[in-house]
């Protein structure tokens, strides 16, 4: 059945419509700092470019309480639950990084949601995290990866403060430490934090990574190498919570992802 | 029910204030404070942003305790006559110590509780102690404390627990009872135990919370925003404090103050002590008597014991297919977003999927 499906995240809102032959249209746009600005205008956008009016929605997201539009609301979890079963069906657990947030979720073998654990409180391990430290570097924070890929040596980001963190990037390049080598630190860091939040709720094959920073190849190398086995990676991995809630909305509320 | 009255309690509002003895834990016989002819009032830490408890605590030591160093400090609680610390955890041990040091205007008493509560070594020490701090409650009260004052005074504390108990109450309206009826007039409070209940069972997934010490009930509202359903609770200001068995007769027992700490001894102990066991079989037990869909664990942030115990408890409940979520409070709250996304995605997982 068709549906709409809205991910208002902290950095950008994503909107996918979805019918009977999969996915119809998709946007993403920055949320700024009006949440439900941004999701109107996601509402609207893909509504428009799929002639969607009436079609059911769910919104997902920290910005799902208040959109301009009924709509169901659905948490992260059980979207990239949903997103991820439809794209892979053998993933067990899902690690999804977004802007502010890291989760990780496991699965069962019907998809749904049997446990999940996400940060603290605290952005170490986000998107948020490379940002700053990106900015820290004086690079775009879509370059980290490759800047990363020319490190010759390995050093170490011991902080996970964000703040702290970036006060030490801060004090390698004081003394001389290569960007390149800072950069691949920090993709270490991320990937282990991220790692270490995996294991309160058990890395079971197959893995999928997820949200915006599953763009990061630094970061999803270096989990790959934790967890010891390739990862299935969305080819949009930003939009998986979208294409979850789109396909909720397509179901009635209570049926399993 | 007067719920409007216990919640001005709780924001100290018509507190007695005269002789009143400022307790921290629910392992205060407060019965022996009842028969000295002083108040028992428990204390609950004020909130408010951080105060002058940093400057004397360890950097994790929890926000309950802080707060609590933080409201004396700032002499919020100088109208105490004194103050009792049983020994549960070390970071309110801690808050003791400086509490001594740098408030010796202050009574105060510290009854060292043994840490293993089962066997007869464990109830003569605790009943050594809890005639020690009969003696204490003599030289504050100006006079003897006497077989027969305890006796009336279990009399009165084991019908309020009744009261409580049998309340119908659970979830936030019960919280808000039990804990205004710990700082005030027990006597006001039976009586208002008394009046017809006002409250309404509110609907959505069934939820048994369990954990320590809470600030103030408010924080459910968290819960309950995200769709769950409070039945009842596995915590040191609501259930435990109500659930302490040995009931009374008429006619009081040879040796009131060991029978008293034999009683104390014999409650569901909290993480602090021995054996842990017991907490999950109550846990189960508890789960299947409020048809509980699910646990969520409020732990304060940085609390050794209840975070020592997390683990075998959430296995424990997880192998009799009772899912868990545990959430940390600071300063007396839980972070609005993010525990809305955790609490409604654990509420989906309960449903197998989304139910909004």
């Amino acid at each position: 059945m068709q549906g709409i499906g809205i991910d208002v995240g902290s950095l950008t809102t994503k909107a996918v419509a979805r019918g009977e032959a999969g996915v119809l249209a998709q946007v993403l746009l920055p949320t700024g700092s009006l949440p439900r600005r941004a999701a109107g205008e996601a509402y609207r956008q893909v509504v428009a470019r799929t002639d969607g009016t009436g079609w059911p929605v769910v919104v997902t997201g920290y910005g799902r309480l208040d959109v301009p539009f009924p709509a169901r609301r659905v948490t992260e979890i059980t979207c990239h639950a949903a997103g991820i079963r439809l794209l892979f069906p053998a993933a067990r657990t899902i690690v999804d990084v977004g802007g502010q947030d890291s989760k990780v979720i496991g699965l069962d073998g019907e998809g749904r949601v049997r446990d999940f654990a996400m940060n603290d409180r605290c952005a170490a391990g986000t998107g948020r995290f490379l940002e700053v430290m990106a900015g820290a570097l004086g690079v775009e924070v879509g370059r980290l990866a490759s800047l990363a890929n020319a490190s010759g040596r390995e050093i170490t980001i011991s902080n996970l403060c964000t703040v702290f963190a970036e006060s030490e990037v801060i004090s390698h390049l004081a003394q001389g430490v290569s960007r390149e080598d800072i950069a691949a630190a920090l993709h270490r860091a991320v990937a282990r934090r991220v790692h270490g939040l995996a294991g309160r709720v058990g890395l079971e094959p197959e893995v999928a990574f997820t949200g915006g920073v599953a763009l990061n190849q630094g970061v999803t190398g270096e989990f790959a190498r934790l967890v010891g086995r390739p990862l299935l990676l969305p080819k949009e991995p930003q939009f998986t919570g979208a294409l979850g809630a789109a396909l909720l909305a397509g179901r009635g509320p209570g049926e399993s992802p | 029910m007067g719920q409007d009255a216990f919640r001005q309690a709780l924001a100290g509002n018509g507190v007695p204030r005269g002789g009143a003895i400022g307790y921290l834990c629910s392992y205060t016989p407060e019965e022996l404070i009842l028969a000295a002819g002083l108040q028992p009032v428990r204390l609950f830490p004020p909130g408010g942003p951080p105060g002058p408890a940093d400057t004397y605590l360890q950097s994790f030591a929890c926000p309950f305790a802080r707060g609590c160093l933080d409201a004396a400090l700032r002499g919020e609680w100088d109208w105490l006559a004194g103050v009792v610390f049983p020994y549960t955890c070390d970071s309110l041990r801690a808050v003791a110590e400086v509490w001594r040091m740098y408030l010796p205007a202050r009574s105060l008493f510290f009854i060292n509780l043994p840490l293993r509560v089962e066997g007869e070594a464990a109830q003569e020490y605790a009943a050594r102690e809890f005639e020690r701090f009969r003696r204490w409650l003599e030289g504050v009260a100006g006079g003897p404390v006497v077989a027969d004052a305890i006796h009336s005074a279990v009399r009165l504390a084991g019908s309020l627990r009744e009261a409580l108990a049998g309340s119908g109450l659970a979830g936030r309206p019960f919280l808000e009872a039990a804990m205004g009826a710990q700082v005030m007039d027990r006597l006001a409070a039976l009586e208002l135990l008394a009046l017809p209940d006002e409250a309404g069972v509110a609907g959505g997934t069934r939820i048994l919370v369990a954990g320590g010490a809470l600030e103030t009930p408010v924080v459910l509202r968290e819960l309950e925003l995200a769709g769950a359903a409070v039945v009842g609770d596995d915590l040191c200001v609501g259930s435990r404090y109500v659930a302490l068995g040995g009931a009374w007769g008429d006619v009081p027992p040879p040796n009131p103050v060991a029978e008293l700490a034999r009683a104390y001894l014999a409650r569901l102990p909290c993480p602090a002590k021995h054996p842990a066991w017991r907490r999950l079989d109550a846990l189960l037990e508890q789960v299947a008597a409020l048809r509980a869909e699910g646990v969520v664990f409020l732990l304060q942030k940085f609390c050794e014991s209840h975070a020592f115990d997390l683990p075998y408890l959430r296995a424990g409940l997880a192998a009799r297919q009772v899912p868990s979520l545990a959430l940390e409070l600071e300063q007396g709250t839980l972070p609005r977003g993010q525990t809305r996304t955790r609490v409604e995605a654990f509420l989906e997982t309960l449903g197998g999927g989304d139910r909004r």
